[in-house]
């Protein structure tokens, strides 16, 4: 006779209160393979914890988006947003798509350059571009999204020295209703400091004004505001086309759709109120095309988003490390991945299931990562499957921002796999050691030895 | 050893009423099956043969689970306080 | 004429000090000379006193909270209509509507029907988006504006004078006197019910109500005004009465024609000195009081069921004036095994 799996024993009061937090208490489902392959085997393989990308996630959220655009506009084009994930193989997976690369400092610049990305398919965003990066965006064509007026007039100054001429959009920030209003990036529609900066790059005349860009915010939840945003922008288009007799070659509407993560404190979860990408681009592209800017004339649509990209196709893996109770008598789980490798867990209620089969049970129970550190929560009181020592989870959208944010500290960064369209896992990252941490340290003569 | 409180009543389902209190518990099914054997009057040994025959289980393991459960009860003072060993 | 025979499956059952709308609504519909039927409860709670009403709910089943997604909740919709054949289901609380109105399809497509307002009616009248509600319609509403964060509220502090209304998402409001209550109120609200949350102006005057259903069209097919008579310290009515009062329909009529409002609602109004009426809240779902509606000669609950059903209902024309409702509380004597049954089955 075979065995049955042995759970933890448990007694819970049951809620005499009203209302419960949790109501029904419904089953995490497990989630035991990606794209068909087991979870176990991964991690048995490259390690605990382990972080998994699905290449065949990637390419179909891109196709989603790419279609619900392009199905309702004649020219659209995305450009990797390198900061959300830049680790190569997930740049080219996206390249390898069709998008460009949009990027934020030399280092990411570099980054796409190296990655074989062309010169003039990459977008140069961000407050922060040396003279050394704008001379070689102008040189190699890129597109310079202007940021502040010092900038201008870096690049004016460039342009005085080559007989190229810049190509540049400017960065416009706009009040779209939603709170809160980024100000600090770019310049401002309101107050008629972004028109100021467009009629001195008109009058220089040494440069291309060959675009507008705007990026509302983060984890936008609401359609409305990018429909307010793209109005403002085909309104410049429209008062520079009208003034200066010049089309512009293209709008670039950035980023910042809400990715299915739930943020913290958000009472539905993201899965019911992230907006489809077909929200998104039905709100920017009827905006445009009932904006005044003459239908021959219709620029190109460039697209940004991060996230909602990239989110669902990461996932976390790893183990189970110990099981303790808290002082109010609350069960702790700890696991074996912290918020140094998972630096969302600050903003989201990320979504953690066990990887093996579980009963209908679960208590109450606050996640700890690993790190002697007390901000280290990956979920605080969540309606837990009873997993035990050595048991698997796996905590899922962790795509966005966690492998470009994530810091060696306490522990070393893991491996990083990439799950190929026919399911076959390929590292992409190697985990760190004390050797690639040592070896960017120089210990001077006088320290190198001690008597204890 | 462990006794379980002769007043508490424990039905099939997993709840468990105590009367003494006005509280009520549920179990899931291996905190049933324990707390069954204790109140049958099995000591820790035994409990952990009759659950290693139907579970798969080492003793370490259910060792560690056993106290932590039975810690559990006695802070909800399902057991009895001069039953300790 | 034969009554037809429903499955109605209805949530709210918690009629407690401050009730929600279920054993109202389930009152309106045994009531009913058209409607035979059996009533399914949807509890969160063990405690909640309709599960163990038996003359006014037949069977309840547990369901997880709308927090947890629309999959799980579901999934447990789909076990209880194999089991129960639900014709209409009536959610009653705010904080369910939105996840039941995403689901309309997938519950249509199981055989349940719902009769509730469309997502963008529902959206715009947020309580944050009530200033540009009020300037799209036409209709008086107190300055409000919504906040992540204390810091957001000293941001526009100047922009109000105290009092101020701390409002949550769903329920809950309170009148804070200074920035130090707004702050207190800000943690407890958002705690409960997350961000954001929403300021608005304290208007001074009565508070006067309309409880109406439209029906999708634009047509108003039932409505009452009511003002209560007094109020508990949790701001819910203690006892009402109808009013009859030609103002207040005509800003219902008003606001369910040109919004084409589909299912119940309950307009909340401050009557200022001047006589001038500010809309303060739309609540998307019929209140707690509704059975006062029904008494008066509106069976609101009815009418909601058979639209639900794609009958033809007349608009109701009158309504009894001065009809009264007195809430009071009761001590329902209860069988420990049913506890049990429904903590432990999710069943009763």
């Amino acid at each position: 006779m075979t065995k049955l799996t042995f759970e933890r024993p448990i007694i819970q009061r049951i809620n005499a209160g009203l209302p419960s937090k949790y109501g029904m208490a419904h089953k995490l489902e497990p989630v035991s393979h990606i794209d068909g392959v087991s979870i176990k085997s991964l991690l048995e393989s490259y390690g605990s914890p382990l972080v998994i990308i699905s290449e065949s996630t990637i390419r179909k959220t891109y196709k989603t988006a790419h279609r619900a655009f392009s199905s309702r506009y004649p020219k659209v084009q995305f450009a990797w947003s390198y900061k959300t994930n830049y680790l190569n193989a997930v740049c080219n997976v996206f390249h390898q798509e069709g998008a460009w690369a949009e990027v934020v400092s030399g280092f990411e610049y570099e980054k796409a350059i190296a990655n074989g990305v062309p010169g003039d398919l990459i977008v140069f965003n961000g407050p922060d571009k040396s003279r050394e990066d704008l001379s070689k965006a102008i040189k190699n064509g890129s597109l310079i999204h202007i940021d502040h007026f010092d900038e201008l007039y870096e690049i004016i100054s460039l342009s005085k020295e080559s007989v190229l001429r810049p190509k540049v959009a400017i960065r416009v920030n706009m009040n779209t209703g939603i709170y809160p209003q980024w100000d600090r990036f770019g310049f401002n529609y309101e107050n008629g400091e972004a028109w100021d900066a467009l009629n001195r790059i008109m009058a220089s005349k040494q440069l291309d004004l060959v675009g507008l860009h705007t990026h509302i915010g983060t984890y936008i939840m609401t359609t409305e505001a990018y429909k307010v945003a793209a109005t403002k922008l085909a309104d410049l288009a429209v008062r520079i086309e009208k003034k200066f007799g010049q089309a512009l070659q293209y709008l670039d509407l950035g980023g910042g759709f809400a990715s299915k993560n739930t943020l913290r404190g958000a009472y539905y979860p993201g899965t019911d109120t992230a907006p489809s990408f077909d929200d998104f681009a039905e709100a920017i592209t009827s905006a445009l095309m009932s904006s005044e800017i003459k239908p021959d004339h219709l620029p190109l649509l460039i697209l940004e988003t991060g996230r909602a990209m990239i989110d669902d196709a990461g996932y976390l893996a790893g183990t189970v490390i110990a099981n303790k109770r808290l002082a109010d008598g609350r069960r702790a789980t700890i696991i074996d991945a912290g918020v140094n490798l998972l630096f969302t867990a600050f903003w989201y209620e990320h979504d953690i299931r066990p990887v093996e089969p579980v009963s209908e049970q679960s208590e109450d129970t606050t996640i700890y990562g690993p790190l002697c550190m007390n901000i280290d929560v990956i979920r605080g009181n969540i309606m837990f499957p009873l997993l035990k020592k050595g048991d698997h989870y796996v905590i899922r959208r962790v795509g966005a921002y966690n492998n470009t944010q994530w810091l060696q500290f306490i522990n070393m960064r893991p491996n990083v796999v990439v799950l190929d369209g026919k399911g076959k896992p390929h590292l992409i990252r190697k985990a760190e050691t004390l050797e690639t941490i040592n070896s960017q340290e120089i210990t001077p003569d006088h320290l190198a030895k001690f008597d204890l | 050893m462990t006794r379980i409180k002769k007043n508490i009543a424990i039905s099939d389902s997993g709840f468990v009423f105590d009367p003494g209190t006005g509280d009520s518990y549920s179990l899931n099914p291996t905190g049933l099956e324990i707390v069954q054997l204790i109140k049958s009057g099995k000591d820790f040994q035994q409990v952990l043969a009759e659950m290693s025959i139907k579970y798969e289980v080492d003793p370490e393991s259910f060792e560690r689970y056993y106290y932590d459960f039975t810690t559990t009860l006695k802070q909800l003072r399902l057991t009895e306080s001069d039953g300790e060993d | 004429m034969e009554k037809i025979k429903l499955n109605i499956a209805l949530s709210g059952l918690n009629n407690i000090d401050s009730p929600g709308p279920g054993i109202p609504v389930i009152r309106g519909i045994r009531d009913s000379t058209k409607i035979d039927a059996r009533i399914i409860g949807l509890a969160y709670d063990n405690l909640e006193p309709g599960p163990y009403m038996h003359e006014l709910v037949d069977k309840t089943y547990k369901v997880p909270y709308p927090s947890d997604g629309v999959e799980p909740l579901l999934d447990r919709i789909k076990y209880i209509q194999e089991k129960e054949h639900v014709d209409v289901l009536i959610p009653n609380f705010d904080s369910e509507l939105f996840t039941f109105m995403k689901s309309e399809k997938v519950l249509r497509d199981m055989g349940i029907r719902t009769f509730l307002p469309t997502l963008q009616q529902f959206e715009e009248r947020h309580k944050s988006n009530l200033p540009q509600y009020g300037e799209k319609y036409g209709v008086k509403v107190p300055y409000s504006e919504p906040i992540g964060s204390i810091m957001d509220f000293r941001k526009i502090e100047e922009k109000f004078d105290y009092p101020v209304v701390v409002k949550g998402k769903f329920y809950d409001a309170y009148i804070a006197y200074d920035l130090e209550q707004v702050g207190i109120y800000f943690n407890k609200i958002a705690a409960k019910w997350g961000l954001p949350i929403v300021i608005q102006e304290f208007v001074r005057g009565t508070e006067v109500n309309v409880v109406a259903l439209g029906d999708g069209n634009g047509n108003t097919v039932g409505a009452v005004p009511m003002r209560k008579t007094y109020i508990t310290d949790k701001g819910k009515g203690w006892g009402g009465i109808t009013l009859q009062d030609p103002a207040m329909l005509d800003l219902t009529h008003k606001i369910i024609s040109q919004t084409h409002w589909r299912g119940g609602m309950e307009l909340e109004l401050i009557r200022t000195a001047a006589n001038e009426l500010y809309m303060i809240e739309i609540n998307p779902r019929l209140p707690a009081w509704v059975y006062l509606a029904v008494a008066a000669g509106q069976n609101l609950p009815e009418a909601l069921v058979m639209l639900a059903m794609g009958m033809e209902v007349k608009p109701f024309t009158h309504y009894e004036v001065g009809k009264m409702f007195i809430r009071y509380s009761y001590d329902m004597i209860c069988d420990l095994k049913e506890f049990e049954q429904l903590s432990t089955k999710g069943e009763l």
